[in-house]
């Protein structure tokens, strides 16, 4: 349920505020309405790269057996 | 005036020094307490330094005077003095990566590229200043104070590789090494009006650099010239099998390649960059004549279309912000209030990423990849050309907490492609303020870079100086 509300592009204040406390850091450091708003901008801009490519394809980071 | 006095040696390129440590007509020795009495009479004003090393420095320039006395062969760097990034690990010698959580760090192991410049006989100067972690800045509210832009004092320096930018501005070092995971070592040599490469992707290892952001960090020299860019290159480059990022393919060495012209060259220029909205139009126009001095030296110029630059922004952004905040999350939990105002902003970004956005970046990473080198072939083209910065260097008080996400960063697209991508100085804005065009090429021609980026500087030496 909470994965679903994350990953929507306008994530509510309470969703924010849920992951907020998750994250352990101590948000009374934090100017909070400027990190939620740069939140709602970086999701805004992720969608761009939907176009790129399809969500099975394969990441950059690729492990190289040959390396090891 | 001696030869040894120190307005006659602070100028001077480490190509020049090597020439006359060569020809006997100095001493490492004489270089390096010239350069210290220039450090004691800038540094209080222009704040590059974080730590220095004098004691250090005057032993290992002994150590080279003796080593030339043997007539042994010596590689064109022994007796140069370079600083460092506090960003790289020197053993015995703090190493902050200027945050008061790293206040007391120091490093039991040398990093590989302070290894490699040892091998070849540097001498060390000391630790400069950074951007806190190497990302947030111009913090005023930092644990160490931040460097001052000798071109103007209220202006940013730009970043993360501040103190390079600085210390080789106003002739405190010939040479430094810096680290690019957005654009520090580029926006620094931009805003200073020196030089800088960020090499291909593996070609200089990462061990012992502090990271950002391991899937996009690249350490690389900075200089006051691109054929000393070269020289400095050419020491660190190297196979590293003691770090999982460390290329097994490897380049000749870049400086002999330099020759002045550019003959035989294709450049592209980029034109969905060049005329962005965000691009002001003295850039545009300083990219535009800085490629009609490369066609008159040779090189033909084609127009072509790269990507979004806001699609390779994002993708860069959302991966180093997600890796950061995984490298500090736990420091950040207990100790948030011991960390400059940007730095803890722009890095608390990345508790609220979901792992579907992190890999949407890196799928982005490798389609944006593959779209950049397949265009690069398709239209045969060796270099790009396109704006080193947006415009002006910013006042200090006024770069936004997440300026990235308000303007696309035009440094970018060769982070997330591992492309070679040198800043050369293209002269001075109405403002007075430097300008700069960014070159990039295909991946392991970290050569051709530095070759067309010399050249220009060759025939254009007049935007050429350190601030007195």
């Amino acid at each position: 349920m909470q994965k679903e509300e994350v990953s929507k592009t306008e994530l509510s204040r309470e969703s924010w505020q849920r992951l907020a406390e998750q994250s352990g850091l101590d948000m009374t450091q934090l100017d909070q309405e400027a990190v939620y708003q740069a939140c709602l901008r970086l999701r805004a801009l992720l969608q761009r790269l939907d176009k790129l490519a399809a969500s099975e394809a394969e990441t950059a980071a690729i492990f190289l057996p040959e390396r090891f | 005036m001696s030869r040894s006095s120190v307005p006659e040696i602070a100028p001077l390129s480490v190509h020049d020094l090597s020439s006359m440590l060569a020809m006997g007509q100095i001493s490492a020795v004489e270089i390096t307490k010239a350069l210290i009495e220039r450090i004691e009479d800038k540094n209080p004003i222009y704040r590059a330094f974080l730590t220095t090393s004098f004691e250090l420095a005057l032993e290992q320039a002994a150590a080279a005077d003796a080593r030339r006395a043997k007539s042994a062969p010596l590689s064109p760097i022994d007796g140069i003095p370079v600083a460092l990034k506090d960003a790289y690990d020197t053993k015995g010698l703090a190493s902050t990566v200027s945050s008061a959580l790293l206040r007391e760090r120091v490093p039991e192991a040398d990093s590989a590229v302070w290894e490699k410049l040892q091998q070849a006989g540097a001498v060390l100067l000391g630790k400069l200043e950074c951007t806190e972690f190497c990302l947030g800045g111009p913090s005023l509210d930092a644990a160490f104070p931040i460097s001052l832009n000798p071109h103007d004092t209220g202006r940013y320096t730009g970043g993360s590789s501040s103190g390079a930018g600085v210390a080789l501005a106003t002739g405190m070092v010939p040479a430094a090494m810096g680290s690019d995971t957005g654009g520090s070592i580029r926006i620094p040599a931009s805003f200073c009006v020196v030089a800088g490469i960020k090499p291909t992707y593996g070609l200089v290892s990462l061990r012992g650099l502090f990271p950002l952001s391991g899937s996009l960090d690249h350490a690389g020299p900075m200089a006051r010239s691109s054929r000393d860019c070269a020289l400095l290159l050419d020491a660190i480059m190297g196979y590293d099998p003691a770090h999982p990022t460390s290329s097994q393919q490897q380049i000749a060495p870049t400086a002999p390649g330099l020759s002045g012209d550019c003959r035989g060259l294709v450049i592209g220029h980029v034109t969905n960059f060049t005329e962005l909205d965000a691009v002001s139009e003295e850039s545009q126009a300083a990219c535009l004549r800085a490629l009609e001095v490369f066609a008159d030296l040779g090189a033909e110029i084609k127009q072509l279309q790269l990507p979004s630059l806001w699609d390779y922004t994002i993708a860069n952004t959302t991966i180093m912000t997600a890796e950061a905040y995984a490298i500090h999350a736990e420091r950040f939990a207990s100790r948030l209030d011991e960390v400059s105002d940007l730095t803890r902003h722009r890095i608390a970004l990345g508790a609220f990423f979901t792992a579907e956005d992190y890999i949407k970046a890196q799928k982005a990473r490798r389609v944006l990849t593959d779209q950049t080198y397949a265009i690069m072939r398709e239209e045969r083209v060796d270099l790009l050309c396109y704006p080193g910065m947006l415009g002006d260097p910013p006042q200090i008080d006024k770069v936004s907490r997440y300026y990235y996400l308000d303007a696309p960063l035009i440094t970018a697209p060769a982070n997330l492609t591992g492309a070679p991508a040198a800043s050369v100085r293209v002269g001075y804005s109405a403002a007075n303020m430097p300008m700069s065009i960014q070159l990039t090429g295909q991946l392991f021609e970290d050569g051709k870079v530095l070759a067309a980026a010399h050249a220009y500087e060759m025939a254009t030496p007049e935007f050429s100086k350190i601030m007195e």
